[in-house]
């Protein structure tokens, strides 16, 4: 049980979105789809769910081509940064839509998560704010109980304490009823601990694909005076370096070996935003 | 139990280090049952891998076992074999450092014991 | 499955505005037939009138079938070919259904013209094939009405969705050229071209096919109807070329 991506690419005219992805999502795991604006999140979660098409490659959902096909598509839900429900239609009404077209949907929880939140029912679409808009969107996928929920940047517009929830609520979710996540964004640090693996994306390609703790014991910083520094540095493998001063760190990949860690350098671990940063880094 | 994560060691290994703190200070007694999985990772918004992953450092030390269909508990003994433990890290973590920094900030190993005792009246 | 919710929430979309027409005719025909009775000077006069507006209605029910819904299915799961079969069974269901009321409308009409000669209200296939009505019994002579009306009922909603499929997949630019090509050429480009080249030729004959279209001088409602059908096939089948590769833009 598995969503297969194989060797995905797509252009929009000449610029090149996805480049030969593949990744595999496996049964009941919290992914990280991390990448700068751009990066080619959004494309790719829009060709699992048959948004759009690929130029290459294809998706399967459970050993199932998605393509256009009503039973792998129903085992997904994605909720997307922008709306694709009727502006003018109640949120009541898109729950029980939602209830329709998933009959895996869960209206008491529904409706207890709206609860939670404040969210009015009766409002249209048209009439909530940017935070509203993504909380409906939020609700329905925390109580859709499919087997993969793709989240699209699902914080944004929320402010610290509705994130806060979401976060609680979706590890809730994810203790008592495991699915597969798949959570893009670009906040990284918020969602470090939540997930369990982590997927980098830059510009249409995969760079990283591997366990959160594995991508963190991937890389070290090593921080000292300059000079000390750029010695130490020399052929291994470094992703960037800070300057302040006559103080210099670098991010490096690879293990360290504190033996041979001079005198006055400073090693510390890496934590993922930076990694991140410096991985992504142009 | 009241964690703020840092970025320099793995969460599991803090999660455990929480719940040994929990247990020494008394917050967790022996034999009494610790809270589940799920409420460790709801609560501190962390993977429940994760939680478990931490969680399983301490049923192999024999620190908390788990009772089936019931729920995990701290051992008997617990606090006794995390002393131990703590006291034999004792010199690599606090020591060590302590040692290093007075070095650096030139402070005289007399100094240093004036200080500690110090620490100790207080 | 989802054939059936696409369907299901493809009708649900039209209930209301199929409502608020029947509001408005009911309203018309009461307004017009209380003024009718009490007033002997007034009359009030109709034909083909109900079905007329039906079609215009529907066509432009048609013209706003298109975008929403198919986001609402990507959001949902539902492929493009269920959503697309969805379509079609709420064309003919729709249609089907407003071709009965219709048909039941122009008959409560003719009830009325027997109690009140000004209040007249007549069907537009009593209007098209005059002669043909009298000689049929007057439940076949429904029962074709009904069929005849579905059929031209489905065109005009495949012609509405047709162009607004159509316009989904132009882009901008193409959108422009055809919004005022496909007029002009029609509208001026034609007659002049047929009025200084071809001698008025052109019209003569597209005033026959269309005459032939409607079966107006044979008087056979089955030229009409099968007319509508192939319409609606080659509407249906084009509108599925566009929608097969439709992606979400915005």
């Amino acid at each position: 049980m598995s969503i297969e991506i194989k060797n995905i690419s797509k252009n929009f005219g000449n610029t090149c979105a996805l480049d030969g992805v593949s990744i595999n999502f496996e049964e009941n795991r919290i992914y990280g789809l991390l990448g700068r604006n751009g990066a080619g999140k959004t494309t790719l979660l829009n060709i699992i769910t048959n948004r759009i098409f690929a130029d290459k490659g294809e998706v399967l959902v459970d050993g199932i081509p998605s393509m256009e096909n009503d039973q792998a598509l129903g085992k997904i839900y994605m909720m997307g940064e922008k709306n694709f429900y009727p502006e003018t239609m109640k949120i009541i009404e898109i729950f029980r839509w939602s209830k329709e077209f998933y009959p895996s949907f869960d209206m008491d929880y529904a409706n207890k998560l709206a609860d939670i939140f404040e969210l009015n029912l009766n409002k249209n679409v048209k009439s909530l704010s940017t935070g509203y808009n993504s909380i409906f969107k939020v609700i329905i996928a925390l109580s859709v109980n499919t087997p993969y929920v793709l989240l699209d940047e699902p914080v944004l517009g929320l402010d610290a304490n509705h994130r806060d929830v979401f976060y609680k609520l979706l590890i809730e979710k994810y203790s008592n009823s495991p699915a597969t996540f798949i959570i893009s964004t670009h906040l990284i640090e918020e969602v470090s601990n939540v997930i369990e693996d982590v997927i980098i994306i830059k510009k249409g390609k995969i760079i990283r694909n591997e366990s959160r703790e594995e991508l963190m014991s991937a890389g070290y910083t090593v921080s000292g005076m300059a000079s000390l520094v750029d010695e130490y540095i020399k052929g291994k493998e470094v992703i960037g370096t800070d300057s302040i001063g006559g103080l210099k760190s670098a991010y490096i990949m690879g293990q360290v070996f504190r033996n041979d860690v001079p005198e006055g350098l400073e090693i510390t671990k890496m934590d993922l935003q930076k990694l991140f940063v410096q991985l992504t880094n142009a | 139990m009241n964690m703020n994560f840092n970025e320099e060691r793995p969460i599991f290994i803090q999660i455990a280090e929480g719940i040994e703190d929990a247990i020494l200070s008394g917050a967790f007694k022996e034999e009494s049952q610790i809270p589940s999985i799920t409420e460790f990772s709801v609560n501190y918004r962390i993977n429940p891998a994760t939680a478990l992953k931490g969680i399983n450092i301490l049923v192999e030390e024999g620190i908390i076992y788990k009772k089936r269909g019931v729920g995990m508990f701290v051992a008997d003994g617990a606090v006794k074999q995390l002393k131990g433990k703590r006291k034999e890290q004792f010199f690599d973590n606090y020591i060590k450092n302590l040692v290093e920094e007075a070095m650096r900030l030139g402070i005289s190993k007399d100094e240093v014991i004036t200080l500690l005792e110090r620490g100790f009246v207080k | 499955m989802s054939i059936k919710v696409a369907t299901k929430y493809q009708i649900s979309e039209y209930i209301k505005s199929i409502k608020i027409f029947y509001l408005v005719i009911v309203l018309v025909m009461v307004l017009f037939g209380t003024l009718t009775i009490f007033n002997s000077s007034s009359s009030f006069t109709s034909t083909g009138g109900i079905e007329g507006s039906a079609m215009i209605f529907l066509f432009i029910l048609g013209l706003n079938s298109f975008k929403e819904t198919f986001l609402m299915m990507l959001q949902n799961g539902t492929t493009r070919k269920s959503m697309f079969i969805g379509r079609l069974i709420t064309i003919l269901v729709t249609s089907a259904f407003m071709a009965v009321v219709d048909r039941f409308v122009v008959n409560v009409g003719g009830l009325i013209n027997t109690i009140n000669e000004n209040y007249y209200l007549n069907g537009m296939y009593e209007m098209i094939f005059q002669s043909r009505v009298k000689s049929l019994h007057i439940v076949v002579m429904n029962l074709e009405a009904i069929i005849i009306t579905i059929g031209v009922y489905a065109a005009a909603m495949v012609a509405g969705y047709f162009i607004t499929t159509a316009y989904y997949r132009m882009s901008k630019m193409l959108k422009i050229v055809v919004s005022i090509g496909v007029p002009t050429s029609l509208m001026i480009l034609l007659p002049v071209l047929d009025s200084t080249l071809f001698g008025g030729k052109v019209s003569v004959a597209l005033g026959r096919f269309f005459g032939f279209v409607f079966g107006g001088k044979t008087g056979n409602p089955y030229n009409l109807l099968i007319s509508c059908i192939l319409f609606s096939i080659v509407g249906i089948g084009l509108s599925w070329l566009l929608i097969r590769k439709a992606v979400e833009k915005n």
